[in-house]
């Protein structure tokens, strides 16, 4: 397979899913299919497609709750490592390869949410300022990364996950289960108590 | 309502990602719509929240840790002989390290010199590959794309300079780079220059490639087709003209492509019309220049042909007066250094936008060429060109025979300086020994011929090609073939010559020629003057 094919399979899953990409869903799995074997075989272009797709994925998901540079790059980094050394024992059943990533990202963000809880002085949202603490000029103006942060905060962890796995990765509701591990329902579930939350949250932050 | 409406809620969220506005997708469900339309709101503010990016030293080092695993758990598995994955763990190892060290090796060394035909050009771009594993700033990486691609161009202008076939292999490595290039800036906030730097260069990339059709064997066409095609649409996708641009169809592009130029008479949503001339146009047709009002420019227009007719693909238009800036010096290469050639007594400089028209000919000493070129704008003084060096525009290099010292300047009569005449802003002086010239009326298209003199021409013939007031005229340009007798093409473009055509040369299938005619009623044209510019046919028979 040419780094061409590389390339574009780069640009596909790092924007988030339109119309005419979800046309294309099944080949680009097929493709995935191929680029994780030839990964498994520690081919170096299937290791950089798999790098250069998910480091800047990871580090988006892990800023958007963690809201600190520091910590989101050494999730990458760390989630990655993961990724690597699982490469061998991952077998393909057709789901995209990120629902996989990312259930390694998710269990990584939940262990290190209960070792940070052992120790109660570290919180896990450090450096994200209190809802109360947010400025007036979220009022008609489009959701901003530190806002919705801030929204975010104030979710459910699964409905949080809804909202930054299908809304901002641009996961099917398919892929969203698997990481979740829940089925499709709860997570169309999920997502209709998630929306009215936010949108709830995000009124409340209006009014302040 | 429960249950029903969280799968209403997805269904809506699905139809707003095919693209459908939220009235639209609302109206299907109006029981539901006041409590969908704030969730759907909600959902669709969530796309436009900017996505937060690493910072790229980081991501790169922790490409060394991630790549540091990789190797350490290969050799681990390698240590385990039961398992056969070894050779294919040792070569990746290889590759690796070959690749880490290749930067200063002299293989690679001797590779980033090399051109498509040779064996080492496989490793010229697989060291380009190993170099964007380094960057993972995508404004950075769409940049040195942008650098390959470029480098492509060079290495087919080398190719064509060298009288050597362009082969595919370097067609379809600019067609990757530049796709993969335009890939990121589409989907990045990339910085406004490079978005410039990517429109220009495929613009430069497809005029040189319009020109080097014949140098391109016939199994390799279907590729030349396709890279013309992605630089095509990346200039109009650049330049955001229309997302609803028709596709090009490779084939037809592969099969001939001719440049006409003209006067625009009228302008028409679907037609122009140049020289009375109808030209196709349609979305994928890029035009520049002052696009304000058109009708009374001249347009040089890239035309292929479309089912309706010819059919435009480009339209460059400029005003009488920078056309006439424009002169064309056709000699005999006297020398070729570097990115200067001296001919018919001038040098004229190559820049990156100078186009070569070479033909299977090598642009050396002692071959004739035809160099269209202006002066600097900086060395224009009251409309005289100071400088010595004039700028190649296009290179046309002539399959054609004759005495050395010949020497033919074209271009627009400005007037005479001091006994010289002004010929688009050049000073050409003549011999003592030239006979006496008629001068034309300011504005006349002229051809002079003679034999050089140093700096000057003796005079043989000098001839009025289109006086000032014949505006109707239209130009074509470019490879003519024959259908029969008295018919004749350009490309796609027809024309027939009477018994008042004046041909300077002979007319022969497969040389070059320059056309002046008036556009009949069947759009092909009555020519009056042909300018055979090759004494032999470039296509073999």
């Amino acid at each position: 397979m040419s780094v061409q094919t590389l390339s574009l399979l780069a640009r596909e899953g790092s924007i988030r899913t339109t119309a005419q990409e979800r046309t294309q869903q099944s080949a680009q799995v097929r493709r995935e299919e191929e680029l994780i074997r030839r990964a498994q075989e520690f081919d170096q272009e299937a290791l950089g497609w798999l790098y250069q797709l998910f480091y800047p994925k990871l580090y988006n998901y892990a800023y958007l709750q963690m809201g600190d540079v520091q910590q989101a790059e050494d999730l990458a980094s760390e989630v990655l490592l993961r990724v690597v050394e699982s490469l061998k024992d991952y077998r393909f059943r057709g789901a995209p390869v990120s629902a996989w990533v990312f259930r390694i990202a998710r269990n990584y963000l939940i262990d290190l949410h209960r070792r940070r809880q052992r120790r109660p002085q570290v919180s896990l949202y450090e450096g994200i300022p209190d809802a109360e603490d947010s400025p007036h000029d979220a009022a008609e103006r489009a959701i901003a990364q530190g806002e919705l942060r801030l929204a975010l905060t104030r979710l459910t962890e699964e409905q949080r996950q809804v909202i930054i796995l299908k809304f901002v990765q641009g996961m099917d509701n398919t892929s969203v289960a698997r990481v979740l591990g829940r089925s499709e329902g709860a997570v169309k579930s999920l997502q209709h108590r998630a929306l009215v939350s936010l949108r709830k949250i995000l009124s409340s932050q209006e009014v302040e | 309502m429960g249950r029903d409406f969280q799968t209403i809620l997805d269904e809506c969220l699905r139809e707003l990602e095919t693209g459908q506005s939220l009235d639209a997708v609302l109206a299907r469900y109006p029981e539901q719509a006041d409590e969908l339309r704030p969730l759907l709101l909600t959902a669709q503010s969530l796309k436009a929240v900017p996505i937060a990016r690493p910072r790229s030293h980081v991501q790169q080092a922790g490409w060394q840790r991630f790549l540091g695993e990789a190797i350490a758990l290969r050799r681990a598995r390698e240590r385990r002989p039961a398992f056969s994955l070894w050779q294919p763990l040792a070569a990746a190892a290889s590759l690796v390290l070959v690749i880490l060290s290749l930067s200063g090796g002299a293989t690679v060394y001797a590779a980033s010199r090399s051109l498509p035909d040779s064996p080492l050009y496989p490793i010229k771009l697989a060291a380009e590959e190993a170099r964007l594993w380094f960057v993972f700033d995508e404004d950075d990486q769409a940049g040195i794309l942008l650098d390959q691609s470029e480098t492509r161009m060079t290495e087919i202008r080398k190719l064509v300079q060298q009288g050597k076939p362009v082969k595919g292999n370097v067609l379809s490595a600019m067609r990757g780079r530049m796709t993969r290039a335009t890939d990121i800036i589409d989907k990045s906030d990339a910085p406004q220059e490079l978005v410039t730097r990517a429109n220009e260069l495929s613009a430069r990339q497809e005029d040189i490639l319009i020109v080097i059709g014949d140098n391109v064997l016939a199994g390799d066409k279907a590729e030349y087709g396709k890279v013309l095609v992605v630089v095509h649409e990346v200039r109009i996708e650049l330049q955001g003209l229309s997302e609803a641009a028709p596709r090009l169809d490779p084939e037809v592009l592969a099969q001939g492509i001719s440049s006409f130029t003209g006067l625009v008479e009228q302008r028409q949503d679907d037609a122009w019309t140049i020289s009375g001339t109808k030209i196709l146009v349609d979305e994928a047709t890029i035009v520049e220049g002052d696009t304000g009002e058109v009708v009374g420019q001249v347009a040089q227009v890239t035309i292929i042909s479309g089912p309706g007719g010819p059919q435009a693909i480009g339209i460059s238009l400029r005003s009488s007066e920078d056309v006439a800036k424009t002169s064309t010096i056709a000699g005999v290469i006297d020398k070729v250094d570097g990115n200067k050639i001296q001919l018919g007594g001038r040098t004229f400089k190559l820049d990156a936008s100078t186009v070569i028209d070479a033909g299977s000919l090598v642009m050396e000493s002692g071959v004739r060429a035809r160099v269209e070129s202006e002066c600097p704008e900086e060395m224009l003084v009251e409309g005289v060109c100071q400088g010595s060096e004039l700028v190649a525009k296009r290179i046309v290099l002539l399959a054609s025979e004759g005495p050395s010292e010949t020497v033919t300047v074209e271009g627009v009569f400005q007037g005479q300086d001091d006994g010289a005449w002004i010929i688009a802003g050049v000073p050409i002086d003549f011999a003592p020994e030239s006979p006496a010239l008629v001068t034309p009326p300011a504005g006349t298209m002229v051809k002079v011929t003679g034999s050089q003199q140093g700096q000057a021409i003796v005079v043989t013939t000098a001839e009025s090609i289109r006086p000032p007031e014949e505006l109707g005229l239209v130009k074509l340009e470019g490879v003519v073939s024959q259908v029969d007798d008295n018919q004749w093409q350009i490309g796609p473009a027809p024309f027939r010559t009477t018994a008042v055509t004046r041909v300077s040369g002979q007319l022969i299938p497969g040389a070059r020629a320059v056309v002046w005619g008036l556009p009949r009623e069947d759009e092909s044209l009555d020519v009056i003057q042909v300018d055979v510019l090759d004494t032999r046919s470039l296509i073999a028979p």
